[in-house]
């Protein structure tokens, strides 16, 4: 009897690790990479079919790569507003 | 009498004589040994005319919008590349080493080194349905496992919807279509 209510535990045990395993989406962001946008400035955007789903695709992910870059240099400057400042007054 | 008979001698010869075989070991079932000719076109023709009987009532749900592809895109490159490639890689152990050699997926159809059906071959709603089931049943025996088990529905047509667009992905646009940032959580405002 005892081996048997260990053999069932054990089967529970596998199975419900078994689907903590399921490929979540949220893993994916393990490993993130930036998409390399400038081969989308060769491309000849007049010959885009912007109806389609895979230009559609891309400009978005370019789009919000731009967003991202923008918002990362923005920070940069504000953190180093020395940077910024053109006027360097002489010093005496 | 005597057909019953001698027809029940037979059957009973056979089944003796198979499993003699099969217990015997002689069959070499090494992945880089390849299966005798006739034995590839059973399979095949078995493995593609149950593909097509269990997908023909499959509804095929609108595949076109830019979220499905981005969605199936991840996927694919996380789950798939070893062993079905990518626009620009050739070869991977994966697929060098299984048998039968997973499709190159970033290929055209008639570039694969697989048999279709002819009617996935030319009819995107049937391609589509074909890959749903692949994905979602896997192969027995093949080493294309089934999918459905961990992953809904919506993910796997947003991989089928993936897969159909993937044959003529640049590598450049490849990598932009599959390239994640990381989690939003970690922007800050």
């Amino acid at each position: 009897m005892n081996i048997a209510k260990i053999s069932v535990f054990l089967v529970a045990a596998t199975l419900s690790l078994s689907t903590a395993y399921a490929h979540s989406t949220k893993d994916r962001s393990k490993e993130p990479k930036t998409p390399q946008c400038d081969s989308m400035k060769d491309m000849n955007h007049a010959e885009m079919d912007m109806n389609d789903p895979l230009t559609q695709a891309l400009m978005r992910q370019c789009a919000a790569d731009e967003k991202t870059k923008d918002s990362k240099e923005l920070e940069r400057s504000n953190r180093n507003p020395m940077t910024n400042n053109s006027d360097h007054s002489g010093h005496h | 009498m005597k057909i019953i008979k001698y027809t029940a001698i037979s059957s009973l010869l056979l089944t003796v004589a198979g499993l003699g075989f099969i217990y015997s070991g002689i069959y070499p079932v090494g992945a880089d040994t390849p299966h005798f000719q006739a034995t590839t076109w059973a399979l095949t023709t078995l493995r593609e005319s149950s593909i097509s009987r269990s997908s023909e009532d499959i509804v095929v749900p609108d595949l076109g919008s830019p979220e499905l592809l981005l969605a199936g895109g991840a996927d694919y490159n996380e789950m798939c590349t070893g062993c079905h490639l990518q626009p620009g890689v050739t070869e991977s152990d994966m697929a060098i080493g299984l048998y039968p050699s997973p499709p190159n997926l970033s290929g055209t159809i008639d570039g694969h080194g697989h048999s279709h059906s002819q009617a996935a071959n030319t009819n995107p709603e049937a391609q589509a349905k074909r890959l749903f089931w692949i994905i979602k049943h896997g192969i027995k025996a093949s080493g294309m496992p089934a999918w459905g088990p961990t992953h809904d529905d919506e993910r796997i047509w947003a991989m089928v919807a993936f897969l159909q667009r993937l044959p003529e992905l640049t590598p450049q646009q490849y990598q932009i279509l599959t390239a994640r940032k990381g989690d939003d959580s970690s922007s800050h405002h």
